[in-house]
């Protein structure tokens, strides 16, 4: 019966507290503080802690929580075509709300990023944008427009007089070929020793892990992503130039858009460490637009490019949120929550002991894990990825990636004797465990598939020479019917090049972001990226420049 | 000055009627209106930032799809941080059931901006190491309390509502809520307690 009235008078003294009481209780609790020492001291400790929770700081909600607010409620609605009356008339307040919310928060948060999100550039052009494209339209197509309010692509963007000689200038001064491929016979014969890049799209996590495996919440890993174009062939080479172009700004029309401080600063970067013909490049892009700039790179170099991630997760959401499927029923980003130990682990995955150097990158001491692409197609034998240690490009990949340790080596060599060689067998399989905690989409973190708008810049991809077509067609068949037969660590993969992949690279991004955040003082608004485009192989059997090939 | 802004901003009635015939606008001040308190409402809850984005931004969503349907005689705010909050509780159950790995939120803020502490000692450098303390310590302490304490505790001292509203966004009696509050804080007393004895603070 004392405690009953004890906890009675505990809840009567908070409520006092909040000036919830009756009156008439109010003065009789008064009377009891006015006698008893306890009930004082009772009172001091729940004002106190009152207090102190009321001190807590205030979080405040992200800058994109409108927009991201927008995007989900258009998932939700589903594609517009397909909406019912009621949803469609949520749909249509919500695409009105963000443009008022937008206003709104522009006064809070820089303007630039906000004008990008809400009106993304799109690329229109249905040509590769060459010079001589270019050329084309400065008289009638148009290079670059806006998408807008009423969803037609806007043409307002017309080439300046001088569109072809500027542009050509600015791209050459990147190190653009030309599309006369006979052109290359006059670059350096160094080319001709630089093996092709042929890494084909993969990301690569580098996360601070713990020996265990946990991550490990570090600071000053500064988030940075790294890129490394190989192109095939000239076009390849200059479309990715392009890209970079389009990212300064040099190309008329793209001006003021996709360049210059509302875009993304650029710098060139020439060392002396570069191959004759390289071109490595650093981009500030918008953490929000950097999975765009990837994607249109892929666009132009199909499995051509290598993105390497690098950043420092403070807490395992984050991981899991670049985990969260991009659409119902896909999931193309898997993570090995189990972490097994490193000799049950792939051993593609090797923990990097000496400082790991990423080419163009920031030298990093965290563990590196290197993945390669599901498919793992070499020779068209198999789909069974490989081991980094591929001949010829096997210091160029350590290089590029990490350098295993002597352990990880060893370790690898004793499980040697049931791997395959390159003679095509079948190395012993890591099957990931399946990932059953997966969320349901629509309770993950904000992503869009806006399958109405190309990606930016949606450059049409010229058609590389018949074989390297006829290789992807390939690569893309026997993709349909890919399993991943190692698994990372703690790593990642992308294994969709589609437009969710640009959502699952924002998305990742934005949480890199975060991190940025997380170990700097400052606002961080931009993602380093670091580019380099390698020369392309010259052609034993340069095409004849008068034959243009068709897209 | 305060009057004049409580002249010039709309009422949430005002503001909940002209969205629903269909003015973006009072929409979107909506939205911007309640985004940081329902934010923070839910980190306070679930301690996550990612989560609390999550569930901030669904809230939202649920709540303008059922905007249309919301009696504008009601408390659109009460309306709002009943979704968050149950969307929060349902968020948290499902959270213990597939327990999770959980990192030490050494620095948690995320770098987002907050409101700076009060200015009472806040240059003297020690004051601001022994004010991170505390909120950190109280931050743990927090995240130990069942969630219908957490969630009492949280809208009372944290977003100040007054136990008539949150018997209303909680769906519980005002006797339930007293209590709540109530023992939430001698929990959180005790845990806070426990801890500087464990670590001989004194």
């Amino acid at each position: 019966m004392a405690s009953v009235d004890k906890e009675k008078l505990g809840a009567d003294l908070s409520a006092y507290l909040d000036g919830e009481l009756s009156p008439e209780r109010t003065r009789e609790i008064e009377r009891l503080l006015k006698e008893s020492e306890d009930v004082r001291r009772a009172l001091t400790e729940l004002r106190g802690v009152s207090r102190d929770l009321g001190d807590l700081p205030r979080m405040h909600a992200p800058a994109g929580l409108p927009e991201s607010v927008r995007r989900a409620a258009d998932r939700r609605v589903g594609p517009r075509q397909r909406s019912p009356v009621g949803g469609a008339r949520v749909l249509k307040l919500f695409t009105r709300i963000v443009a008022s919310a937008a206003v709104i928060a522009v006064c809070t948060f820089a303007g630039w990023t906000l004008h990008d999100r809400l009106t993304p550039p799109t690329f229109v052009s249905r040509e590769i944008a060459t010079p001589e494209n270019i050329a084309a339209e400065g008289q009638g197509e148009k290079l670059f427009a806006r998408r807008s309010g009423t969803g037609k692509s806007a043409r307002s963007e017309v080439a300046a007089p001088d569109a072809p000689a500027v542009a050509m200038r600015n791209l050459q001064s990147l190190g653009y070929i030309g599309t006369d491929e006979t052109e290359l016979a006059d670059l350096t014969p160094a080319i001709d020793t630089l093996p092709p890049y042929s890494e084909p799209m993969v990301a690569v996590a580098e996360l601070d892990l713990e020996q265990d495996g946990t991550i490990r919440a570090s600071e000053g890993v500064t988030p940075a992503v790294n890129v490394v174009v190989s192109p095939r062939d000239v076009n390849e080479f200059n479309a990715a130039l392009q890209i970079v172009a389009a990212l300064q700004g040099s190309l008329p029309g793209a001006t003021g858009r996709l360049g210059g401080a509302r875009f993304g600063a650029l710098s060139e970067q020439k060392g002396a460490s570069t191959a004759p013909g390289q071109r490595e490049f650093i981009v500030q892009v918008p953490p929000n637009r950097v999975g765009e700039v990837l994607q249109s790179l892929e666009q132009q170099a199909p499995r051509q490019v290598q993105v390497a991630m690098q950043f420092s997760p403070s807490d395992i959401s984050q991981v899991r949120r670049m985990m969260a499927p991009p659409a119902v029923g896909q999931n193309h980003l898997t993570f090995d929550e189990a972490r097994p130990t490193p000799t049950e682990a792939a051993p593609a995955f090797a923990r990097a002991e000496t400082p790991t150097r990423v080419r163009g990158g920031v030298p990093s001491d965290t563990y590196a894990f290197k993945t390669k692409h599901p498919t793992g197609r070499r020779g068209g034998r198999g789909r069974v990825m490989r081991q980094p240690s591929q001949p010829k490009s096997a210091e160029q990949r350590e290089e590029v990636v990490a350098r295993p340790s002597r352990e990880a080596l060893d370790a690898e060599a004793s499980r040697s004797s049931g791997q395959a060689d390159d003679s095509g067998k079948v190395e012993p399989k890591y099957e990931p465990p399946r990932d059953t905690k997966k969320d349901s989409p629509d309770a993950r973190c904000p992503r869009v598939v806006d399958v109405a708008k190309p990606v930016f810049p949606a450059i049409k991809r010229r058609s590389a020479t018949p074989a390297i077509e006829d290789k992807l067609a390939d690569e893309r068949t026997a993709e349909d019917t890919d399993t991943m037969t190692e698994a990372p660590r703690a790593g990642i993969f992308l294994r969709e090049r589609t437009r969710e992949l640009r959502d699952c690279l924002d998305e990742i991004y934005k949480t890199m972001l975060d991190a940025a955040r997380r170990t700097s003082s400052e606002q961080q608004q931009s993602v380093t990226l670091h580019v380099t485009i390698l020369p392309p192989p010259r052609t034993t059997q340069p095409a004849p420049a008068s034959t243009p090939e068709k897209p | 000055m305060k009057r004049t802004d409580e002249q010039t901003s709309p009422s949430d009635a005002d503001l909940v009627l002209r969205a629903q015939r269909g003015d973006p606008s009072a929409l979107a001040e909506l939205v911007t209106r309640y985004q940081d308190r329902v934010y923070n409402t839910c980190y306070r809850m679930c301690h996550n930032h990612a989560d609390a984005l999550d569930l901030t931004q669904t809230t939202f969503v649920k709540a303008l799809e059922a905007l249309p349907r919301f009696e504008i005689r009601a408390k659109f705010f009460t309306w709002l941080f009943r979704i968050a909050v149950n969307l929060t509780l349902s968020h948290r159950r499902a959270q213990s059931r597939r327990p999770t790995l959980s990192l030490r939120n050494f620095d948690d803020d995320e770098g987002r901006p907050y409101d700076p502490p009060a200015a009472n000692g806040a240059d003297d450098p020690a004051r601001r190491v022994e004010q991170a303390e505390l909120h950190q310590r109280l931050e743990a302490a927090l995240e130990k309390l069942d969630e219908e304490f957490r969630a009492a505790v949280v809208l009372r001292d944290i977003e100040g509502l007054d136990y008539a509203a949150i018997a209303d966004i909680l769906e519980v009696r005002i006797g339930t809520v007293k209590s709540r509050i109530s023992r939430g804080r001698l929990m959180l007393r005790e845990l806070l307690e426990s801890e500087e004895s464990q670590l001989g603070v004194g």
